[in-house]
C-alpha cells in the first residue's frame, strides 16, 4: 500500500506544489497589502479552507482515477490497499496543511502581534484533551464522509452507462439521508455535529467556541453505529471494486 | 501438461450487445496464439476478461488452474490497447513502477529490451510517438516472467519499421515456458510467429487450429483463411 501511496503522491506532486505556492503567495499578499487585520484574517482563513477543500477533491479524484485506470487495476494489490491509499494521501496532505497553518499562526503571533507562543497553551476553559477529542471527532466525520463518497463512486463504477455518475450522486444522497434517518430513529436525535462548535456574533466581532466532544448522551452510540456502517461500506467498496467495477 | 489458460463457456454482455457468446478455449504452455478477428469481434473483451479488468456474465476463466482474481494478476502480463504508463512518467519511472509492483519483473531484461527498442530511460512517456510508446508498453509487458502474456493489438497503428521491430522483440524476448496470446487483425504481418490461431467472430470462437493444420488441411495461409472467414 505504501508503494501505491508513493505513486499517488508522484502523480499529484506538481499540483500539490503549485497549490502550496499559491497558498503562500495569497497569505503573503494578505499580510502585506490588506491593512485591516480582521479582513486579512478572514480572507486568510478562507484561503486555508479553500486549500482543504481542494485536497479533499483531489483525494476523491485520485480514488476515481485509480479504480478506472488500467495500470492500477492490473497490479496484484488488495482491494483494501486501493481504497486506503487515497485516504492516507488525503490525510497526509490535510495534516501538511494543518502544519503550515500552525506555523503561520505561530509566525503571525510572534512577529506581528508580539505574543509569546505559550498563550496558545494557556487558554482558559479549553483543555488539550478537549481540543484533541474535537480534532479526532472532526477527522472521523471527514473519514466517514470520504468512505460514503468512495462507496457512491464504486456504485457508479459498476454501471457502464453514461448515467453511472448520476447513479453515484443519487446513491450518496440516499446514503446520507438513510444514515440521518436511522440515527434519528435509533438515538432519537441525541447528537448533532452542530453541537461541536458555537459561533456567536457580537458587536465586537465574531467569536468561535469549540465545545469539544462529550462522550455522553448517545454520542458514543452514534459513533459506534457509524463505525459499524463504515466497516460495511468498506466491505461493499472492496467487493464492488473486485467483482463489479469494470474498466 | 495442464493448460495455462482455460476459458469455459464464457458470456459477456454490454447492455443489449452480446460481446462474447459461450466462448470456450484451452491454451497449452509454450504456445504463441493468434487471437484473430475483425474490429468489434470480441478479442479485446476476451483479453480484458482474462486480465481481470472485466467480469464475465457467466462461465469461468482459469489461469494455471486458478480463477481470475488477485493471484492471477501475478501470473498474467497484459499489454492493453492503451498505455499502462502515466503522463508524468519518464521511461525510467515506468520501469520502476513495474519493478515496484511485480515480483517477477526482470529489470535486466527490461534494460536489454530498451536498448533493442532504441528507447532512452530519460525520455518522457508523453513525448514518445505512438510507435515508440508501443515499444515501451511491449518492453514492460515482456520484461515480466509471467505464465501468460496477453498482447492486445501490439502492432496496430504503427509504421512497418516499428512493426518489424516489435515482432522481432516478441520472438526474441518471449519466455518459451509461458504462453503468449496476440490479438490482431493485421494477420499478414504477424502470422509467421503463431503456433496456433483462434478466429473469433461476433463473440463466438469460429475456429481454433494449429497454423500447420490450416496450411496442410486447407492449403491456405492464415491470412488467406482470415480473409475467407471475415469476407463481407
Amino acid at each position: 500500500m505504501m508503494t501505491l501511496l508513493k505513486y499517488d503522491f508522484r502523480r499529484s506532486w506538481n499540483t500539490l506544489l503549485a497549490g502550496l505556492v499559491i497558498l503562500i503567495i495569497v497569505q503573503l499578499a494578505l499580510t502585506i497589502f490588506v491593512s485591516s487585520g480582521v479582513t486579512a484574517n478572514v480572507l486568510g482563513m478562507m484561503a486555508y479552507v479553500g486549500a482543504g477543500v481542494a485536497i479533499f477533491v483531489k483525494m476523491i479524484k485520485t480514488y476515481t482515477a485509480n479504480i478506472r485506470s488500467y495500470n492500477r487495476r492490473l497490479i496484484p494489490v488488495t482491494g483494501l490497499s486501493h481504497m486506503l491509499s487515497p485516504i492516507i494521501f488525503g490525510a497526509l496532505c490535510g495534516l501538511g496543511l494543518l502544519l503550515i497553518g500552525f506555523v503561520h499562526v505561530c509566525l503571525y503571533a510572534t512577529l506581528k502581534l508580539k505574543l509569546s507562543l505559550f498563550v496558545f497553551f494557556d487558554v482558559p476553559n479549553i483543555s488539550v484533551a478537549e481540543v484533541m477529542s474535537t480534532l479526532l471527532f472532526t477527522g472521523w466525520i471527514v473519514l466517514f464522509m470520504t468512505i460514503m463518497i468512495f462507496f457512491s463512486i464504486s456504485v457508479a463504477g459498476t454501471f457502464r452507462w453514461k448515467t453511472g455518475p448520476w447513479i453515484g450522486i443519487v446513491t450518496f444522497i440516499v446514503l446520507i439521508n438513510l444514515l440521518s434517518w436511522l440515527e434519528n430513529i435509533i438515538f432519537s436525535g441525541k447528537f448533532s455535529p452542530n453541537d461541536l462548535f458555537q459561533f456567536t456574533e457580537e458587536s465586537t466581532g465574531i467569536s468561535f467556541t469549540a465545545n469539544g466532544v462529550i462522550w455522553a448522551d448517545g454520542r458514543w452510540g452514534t459513533t459506534v453505529f457509524e463505525m459499524a456502517l463504515a466497516a460495511l461500506l468498506v466491505w461493499g467498496i472492496i467487493y464492488m471494486n473486485t467483482k463489479k467495477v469494470e474498466v | 501438461m495442464s493448460n495455462i489458460l482455460v476459458v469455459n463457456q464464457v458470456n459477456k454482455v454490454y447492455g443489449r450487445k452480446q460481446a462474447l457468446n459461450n466462448v470456450s478455449l484451452n491454451i497449452a504452455p509454450g504456445r504463441i496464439v493468434g487471437l484473430l478477428g475483425s474490429n468489434g469481434s470480441g478479442k479485446s473483451t476476451l483479453m480484458k476478461l482474462v486480465a481481470g479488468l472485466l467480469h464475465p456474465a457467466s462461465g469461468s476463466i482459469q489461469v494455471t488452474g486458478k480463477p481470475i482474481g488477485l493471484e492471477t494478476k501475478s501470473l498474467v502480463s497484459f499489454m492493453p490497447d492503451r498505455p499502462l504508463t502515466e503522463k508524468w512518467m519518464k521511461v525510467r519511472d515506468a520501469i520502476a513502477y513495474y519493478r515496484d509492483f511485480y515480483a517477477d519483473f526482470d529489470e535486466e531484461k527490461a534494460r536489454e529490451m530498451l536498448e533493442f527498442m532504441n528507447l532512452a530511460e530519460d525520455e518522457r512517456v508523453s513525448h514518445l510517438s505512438k510507435g515508440m510508446n508501443e515499444r515501451l508498453q511491449l518492453t514492460l509487458a515482456l520484461s515480466r516472467k509471467a505464465r501468460l502474456y496477453l498482447l492486445d493489438e501490439p502492432i496496430g497503428g504503427v509504421d512497418p519499421v516499428a512493426r518489424g521491430k516489435i515482432l522481432d522483440a516478441i520472438v526474441k524476448f518471449y519466455d518459451e515456458d509461458s504462453s503468449l496470446i496476440i490479438s490482431t487483425h493485421l494477420v499478414n504481418d504477424i502470422e509467421r510467429i503463431f503456433d496456433e490461431v483462434v478466429f473469433i467472430r461476433e463473440g463466438k470462437v469460429f475456429m481454433h487450429e494449429e497454423v500447420e493444420t490450416i496450411r496442410l488441411k486447407h492449403g491456405k495461409s492464415v491470412d488467406e483463411m482470415f480473409k475467407e472467414v471475415y469476407a463481407e
